[in-house]
């Protein structure tokens, strides 16, 4: 037994330096609190110990012991408990109050208390159809009252604000209880007590709060009681009040729309317009969380004059926040409120809950809408005479102490865009005579030229507040452009505001740009690809608001554009003639600026798809304004820029590397949006506003200079720039890998595109370059670059034209120069063992691949005849290369090999071409074996960096993946054969697999992937005799599973894929389920045939006769686990076979593992259904037996049997379900599995 | 020699999002590639020199499993400072944010608190940046961070370096002093290594990087 002197010491020891006595005092605690005695154990300390440590410990053991006894304990005892908290919670406030010596953790162990007090009364709401939660809120109210000290008022506040939190979806303590039962509570909350604990914390508030005049601000000894209710406010305006009326139901979250109005909360689902406003709104509304309690809140939020409840709010906000509230409050002394203090963050909180106001509570028949514009001319005042808005520059300058304050005062203000209708916000405030437009203006200006752009403020507070003002903007803009016809003059004005933020923009971003030429690392791209996506995500929204004013902004990117390359010109002519010139040394700074202006032209000009097809930017076409714009733009950029890079000497060697690969990546994104539009849709637009050269408002419109004849001029440009950045630039591999990898995939991606650039000169430089380069004895390019080259190379073939054999000829000059290499690597068994030969077939291989890549996506014959004569090379190449003890050869001819296997097995009707594929893959998984691969165990782990364990990790990766690509791709024809194959490589990598290997999740989810699908293809094989399985695996090299045993694989098989059931990733988890539902359904299927089975089949004994030792799920004492290592297990002696012991572990990981809440195991319950409808059948004993333990485990936790058993019933009858396993049982069984899973998990889960 | 001012650092976050690796990076400089569920708690002291001196960070890296929660909020007392973390390719990793938030703040009141989303660099990311809004309403600081390309890796220390120091104007003056992996050095293969590096020095470099071509 533990004692409270023992948890003194041990909670003491927590904290200790020294492991093993910090997990010594671990164990015992965690002891304590499964412990019988608990319960008592947590009083006794919390009411007799000194120690502070061990109160804490105590009362976090507390609530865990509640609710692991609740089923056990009585609802007397249960009242005991909620007696205990509130008078050791009353008893806390009176030492409090009294005692000068009480300490900020006395407060900690407190809060711990009232969130125990939180969990019971939630875990008692449902029960006795609420009299118990009734009764308990009361004894609540009661001892408060009859307390009658500002400390116990304030602790009922506190408790509320927990109970309003645990009730909360996104903030609720795990009870191991169902799904259901949490929304249950959450229901009634919201409807029958929320509001109530609102307006009681509203009324104490006001009560509480002293204004003077509407300026001085004070509280005395009341402010934590004040303190408390502006939390609970707070808490009960965080409600997520859409649960049933948000995204994809009834339309938008209360988001204004169209008309202006608002639609949709919970409160008024009938009137929404349904799913065409949640897309609408969708994008205007990212990043605002609107507040839509609903109309029955109206009468408590927004009355005004006597009836207003909250003015108190507003004149608190001014009073903390306007100038002279400040410098009034701050000469008052200590008893003021300023803007730092934690009230003031709270009261910020909640105003800024009352600004995201939204939904039916302003209602629909105002037809805007006086009371919604009365509210918001209530917020914008306020918000307006902030000292932020007054004083922006002020606000920037001191933005380190004001953060808190300025940042809140920027949110208001985009939220304020986003819950009102957009010509609220240009509309001059009746007291302050300025708009919510012109505020957001002065403080974005302020931020910008305070530094925002600057590398070094990157994430700083001026960096947000310029971000959430770009959201505001962008908001607006959107708002605009559905709409400015209802105020064209408004709309103006907006578009003029935003004008000139992109005009400070490229001011001060071009500034930041010079100044950022002597810093030490390169800004983003010293953070790798991360960085750079960061950057591009915060230019996303920029590009939205440069697009916005596109007839003005645009022109000022040209001529800064223009200016750029003028003096980049001069610069690179200097450079060659009179290289001592001063201007020179503004090179740095013009590199910057160049890099920095291309990154916002590539964003706003052209389009990144987000993965789909990019569009030109509708409104470059607005008018010919906008068109020639974009023309001078892309003018500039690819006729002068590009252009003097691929001709210009001097300009090649004056460019930095670095500038050259931005104008590659900016290239790339042209070449996506606007190179031969009609590919990506431009077709039918063009057809709507260019055929007849009209566009929507009639006028004449030139035609687009990217199309015809103009395409092809800018694609050959685009060309001579990848060939000049891959050649050029010896030794600059990222530049290289972004033209070969960026560029050419953009030039070669569409048809139009690749007619263009295949039949150009220009590409046949960069074909014979690539050639050549196998043939540089030094080696050509790195490896990897020849992949991206040939794959582009590849790909362009479909612009050639077919006829007399030009298509073939093209890709014999493409496949034969690496081909050639491969031949000299064979013939000469030391050409790999020296660098530049090693050097040179990786650059072969890689060639190679590249174009096996692209004939994934188009084939042509003449290359897949070559892959099919290379396979035998191949092969021999990966023979000399272990020879060579080349890794590196090794490990790419690997890939390689995965990559051809891909592309013959999906060539399922040539049966030729299947047997070779079949024989090569063999005859790898042969040479692999043979040259000895190391077993990756914990050991060879820590080596991972070692090239050659990494070489051998990844020909591991790739030999599964080739394995997999196999087993996907059968017919039942040569199913043995390739069967044979597949349980060969499986026989040769499983050894070399351990747990520890399976940690690693790349190779882990490419084992469960070949497993998934090895049992998919073949269970019937399996199933009809698992030794088969042995007989078929080709004895490679006598050391091969199942020369020894005949059983030995299978049962290798089988415990991978128990490891997999159990597996915490659920990908792993999945593949799993797959497998095994695929043996079962196999199973089930051949026993239905007359083949036996019912567990004592004669000719399938391994999967269905077996007796093994598996741990109960229910132990002593009535409670389960889902802990396999813990102690009191009982182990039990079944008669179970293989499937059944997978059956057992899907069970309990359906029902206990990790499904705090009862939502997360959803994720794995559809593929579970799949696997158990037939396991349930075949293993029907153990099925009964599971469901056996599961009855006595309910029954043991109060009596719950009943659930369970009924539950049980529907899952195995309710919806209609049968013993079929087709499509449509399937789907009523996983909506049954889901329905069961719910129900029992929540009656049979530990507490 | 005058104490190192040491703070009380809690990392919580659901299980696999990187917070162990993210701790080991640090302490290392490797990467983490194994994902093993932390057990209960691990602590690292984590060190950091700055222009107002060096300072420690007790890092309290605690387990994100349930079931390998130990004491969970048990942990968390006297902490100084918080580290929330979510994994931007889990849903559901963000999802929980609020509940760790409003445990660490039960018990810690008043905290500086950082939330960050790890894993940016993998391209399969499932909660774009503009969803991210737990942060704004909370006003907590918000990182996004690569724990394998080292992205934003210090960002978080720096900002609860700042706060607790209540100095904005703190930098770290260095990078973290990152320990060496423990190797053991054979002289007879480090002879090996510098011929086999004087013949590849003429070579172009090998693909170190493979991930591109691995779509």
């Amino acid at each position: 037994m533990t004692s409270r002197e023992q948890i003194e010491h041990a909670a003491q020891n927590l904290s200790s330096r020294t492991q093993s006595i910090r997990e010594h005092s671990e164990q015992t605690l965690l002891s304590f609190r499964k412990s019988p005695e608990a319960l008592y154990l947590c009083q006794d300390i919390l009411i007799n110990s000194q120690s502070i440590d061990a109160k804490f410990q105590a009362s976090n053991a507390l609530r865990f012991a509640i609710l692991q006894k609740w089923d056990v304990m009585t609802n007397d005892m249960r009242a005991e408990i909620r007696q205990f908290c509130l008078k050791y919670l009353l008893h806390s406030q009176t030492t409090t109050e009294t005692s000068s010596s009480s300490s900020r953790m006395s407060n900690v162990i407190s809060s711990q208390i009232v969130s125990v007090l939180a969990v019971v009364l939630k875990r008692q709401w449902l029960d006795d159809d609420g009299k118990q939660r009734q009764m308990a809120l009361e004894e609540c109210e009661r001892a408060v009252s009859s307390s009658a000290t500002a400390g116990a008022r304030k602790l009922g506040l506190d408790v509320f604000t927990q109970v309003v939190l645990e009730c909360a979806p996104s903030t609720s303590s795990p009870m191991h209880l169902n799904w259901e039962f949490h929304e249950r509570v959450r229901d009634a909350l919201e409807k029958e007590v929320l509001v109530h604990f609102f307006s009681h914390a509203g009324n104490i508030a006001r009560e509480v709060l002293m204004v003077e005049g509407g300026k001085m601000v004070k509280l005395g000894k009341d402010e934590e009681c004040f303190f408390a209710s502006l939390r609970l406010l707070n808490a009960c305006l965080s409600w997520d009040f859409s649960r049933f009326g948000g995204f994809g139901k009834n339309g938008a979250r209360g988001v204004e729309n169209e008309n202006g109005t608002t639609s949709n909360d919970n409160h008024n689902n009938s009137n929404s317009k349904g799913g065409r406003n949640v897309l609408e709104n969708a994008s205007i509304s990212d990043g605002f969380i609107p507040v839509t309690p609903g109309e029955t809140w109206r009468d408590v939020l927004l009355q005004s004059g006597e009836n207003d409840t909250f003015a108190w709010l507003f004149s608190l906000h001014e009073a903390m926040h306007s100038p002279s509230g400040v410098a009034q409050n701050s000469a008052d002394g200590s008893s003021a409120i300023l803007p730092g203090t934690k009230v003031a963050k709270e009261t910020r909180s909640l105003f800024s809950s009352f600004c995201a106001l939204s939904g039916s509570i302003f209602p629909e028949t105002d037809v805007h809408k006086q009371l919604k514009s009365m509210h918001f001319q209530r917020c914008a005042q306020s918000l307006l005479k902030t000292r932020t808005v007054m004083d922006p520059k002020d606000a920037m300058n001191n933005v380190d102490e004001r953060e808190g304050e300025v940042l809140d005062c920027v949110k208001q203000l985009g939220t304020l865009c986003s819950a009102h209708h957009w010509t609220f916000l240009v509309a001059p405030c009746a007291a302050t005579g300025s708009s919510v437009l012109e505020a957001l203006t002065n403080i974005c200006s302020a931020a910008i030229e305070s530094g925002s752009l600057r590398a070094i403020n990157d994430g700083s507070c001026l960096d947000l507040v310029m971000k959430n003002c770009f959201d505001a903007f962008a908001v607006l803009s959107s708002k605009v452009e559905r709409n400015q016809a209802e105020s064209p003059e408004m709309a103006m004005k907006i578009n003029q505001e935003i004008a000139k933020i992109c005009q400070r923009y490229v001011e001060f971003g071009l500034q930041s740009a010079r100044e950022s030429a002597y810093d030490e690392d390169d800004g983003h791209e010293e953070d790798g690809a991360a960085g750079i996506e960061a950057l591009d995500v915060a230019l996303d929204v920029v590009a939205e608001l440069f697009r916005a004013t596109v007839s003005s902004s645009v022109p000022m990117l040209a001529a800064a554009l223009h200016e750029k390359i003028n003096f980049l010109l001069q610069l690179a002519a200097l450079s060659t003639d009179n290289a001592a010139h001063a201007d020179l040394q503004r090179a740095p700074e013009l590199f910057e600026e160049l890099w920095w202006l291309l990154r916002l032209v590539g964003h706003v000009v052209a389009d990144d798809g987000r993965g789909e097809t990019p569009m030109r930017p509708l409104q470059f076409d607005e008018n010919e304004q906008t068109r020639i714009a974009l023309r001078q733009i892309g003018e500039l950029f690819i006729g002068t820029l590009c252009v003097q890079m691929c001709e210009n000497q001097s300009v090649k060697q004056f460019l930095s590397p670095r500038v050259v690969e931005q104008v590659v990546w900016c290239a790339a994104r042209w070449a996506d949006t606007h190179l031969f539009p009609e590919d990506s849709g431009g077709r039918v637009r063009n057809v709507l506003l260019n055929d007849n050269n009209l566009s929507i408002n009639g006028s004449v419109q030139s035609p687009d200079p990217f199309e015809g004849e103009g395409g092809a001029y800018a694609a050959k440009i685009l060309v001579g720039l990848a060939t000049v950045s891959i050649s050029f630039y010896d030794g600059e591999t990222s530049l290289r890998k972004s033209a070969s990898f960026r560029l050419l995939p953009s030039l070669t991606r569409r048809n139009a595109p690749c007619k263009a650039v295949a039949n150009d000169p220009a590409w046949t430089t960069l074909l014979f370059s690539t050639g050549q380069a196998h043939e540089n004895v030094n080696g050509g390019f790195p490896s990897e670059i020849f992949c991206g080259l040939t794959e582009s190379l590849a790909r362009a073939a479909i612009g050639i034209a077919e006829e007399n054999d030009q298509r073939n000829t093209y890709l014999r000059y493409v496949l034969e120069p690496p081909s050639k290499v491969l031949l000299l690597a064979i013939e000469n068994k030391k050409f790999i063992e020296h660098p530049t030969g090693e050097s040179r077939t990786m650059g072969a291989l890689e060639a190679l691949r590249g174009v096996a890549r692209a004939s994934l996506s188009k084939r042509h014959e003449f290359s897949t005849n070559h892959f099919f004569e290379l396979l035998s090379p191949l092969t021999r190449v990966i023979e000399n290369a272990i020879s060579a003890n080349s890794s590196l050869v090794i490990s790419r001819a690997m890939k390689l090999s995965e990559t051809l296997c891909e592309i013959f097995a999906m060539d399922e009707e040539n049966t030729d071409r299947q047997q070779r594929i079949r024989e090569f893959t063999l005859s790898i998984v042969s040479i692999f074996a043979k040259s000895e691969p190391t077993k990756m165990t914990a050991a060879t782990l820590t080596r991972l960096r070692d090239e050659e364990i990494k070489a051998n990790y990844k020909c591991l990766k790739s030999l599964l993946r080739a394995l997999t690509h196999l087993a996907s791709a059968w017919n039942d024809e040569d199913k043995e054969k390739l069967a044979s194959v597949v349980f060969s490589g499986l026989a040769v990598v499983i050894p070399l697999l351990t747990p520890d290997a399976l940690l690693l999740p790349k190779l882990r989810n490419c084992y469960f992937s070949l497993l998934s699908y090895s049992m998919e293809s073949f269970a019937d094989i399996i199933v009809k005799n698992a030794n088969r399985m042995s007989e078929l695996v080709v004895n490679i090299n006598g050391s091969a599973a199942g020369a020894s045993d005949p059983n030995a694989l299978f049962f290798m098989i089988l415990s991978t894929l128990e490891f997999g059931l159990d597996n915490d990733d659920e990908n792993v988890c999945r593949e799993s389920l797959v497998a095994l539902g695929a043996l079962a359904a196999a199973e089930l299927r051949k026993q239905k045939n007359g083949g036996g089975g019912g567990g004592a089949a004669t000719d399938s004994p391994l999967l269905m006769q077996t007796t093994q030792t598996v741990a109960s799920f229910i132990v002593e004492g009535g409670s389960a686990t889902a802990d396999n290592t813990k102690p009191n297990a009982l182990m039990v002696q079944l008669p179970l076979s293989p499937l059944g012991k997978c059956l057992r572990i899907v069970w309990k990981r359906l029902l206990f593992v990790d499904a705090s809440g009862g939502e997360k195991n959803s994720a794995i319950v559809d593929e579970a259904a799949d696997a158990l409808l037939p396991l349930l059948q075949i293993e029907n004993a153990c099925f009964m037996s599971l469901g056996e333990e599961t009855f006595e485990a309910a029954e043991k936790k109060g009596g719950r049997g009943v659930v369970v058993r009924e539950a049980l019933g529907q899952l195995t009858t309710a919806r209609g379900l049968n013993a079929e396993v087709d499509r449509m049982n399937k789907r009523r069984f996983r909506r049954n599995l889901g329905e069961f899973v719910e129900r029992v998990r929540g009656v049979v889960r530990s507490n | 020699m005058a104490e190192v001012p040491t703070f009380k650092l809690v990392l919580v976050g659901d299980g696999g999002t990187g917070k162990t690796t993210f701790v080991k990076r640090h302490l290392t400089g490797e990467f983490e590639k194994k994902y093993l569920p932390t057990v209960g708690v691990a602590v690292h002291p984590l060190d950091f020199n700055t222009n107002c001196g060096p300072i420690r960070f007790d890092c309290w890296d605690t387990a994100g499993q349930e079931k390998f929660g130990g004491l969970r909020d048990g942990y968390y007392i006297h902490g100084q400072c918080a580290i929330i973390m979510f994994d931007v390719t889990s849903r559901t990793t963000y999802k929980n944010v609020p509940t760790w938030h409003r445990d660490i703040t039960r018990v810690c009141e008043d905290i500086p608190i950082v939330l960050c989303g790890n894993k940016v660099d993998v391209r399969n990311r499932q909660v774009r940046a503009k969803t991210i809004t737990f942060h704004r309403k909370k006003n907590l600081q918000y990182y996004e961070l690569s724990a394998k390309s080292n992205y934003n890796f210090e960002k978080p220390f720096l900002y609860l370096a700042r706060k607790l120091a209540g100095n904005p104007q703190l930098v770290f003056t260095e990078s973290p002093a990152l320990a060496p992996p423990e190797v053991k050095v054979d002289m007879a293969e480090v002879a090996q290594y510098e011929k086999e590096l004087a013949d590849a020095a003429a070579q172009p470099l090998p693909d170190e990087d493979d991930e591109l071509l691995d779509a």
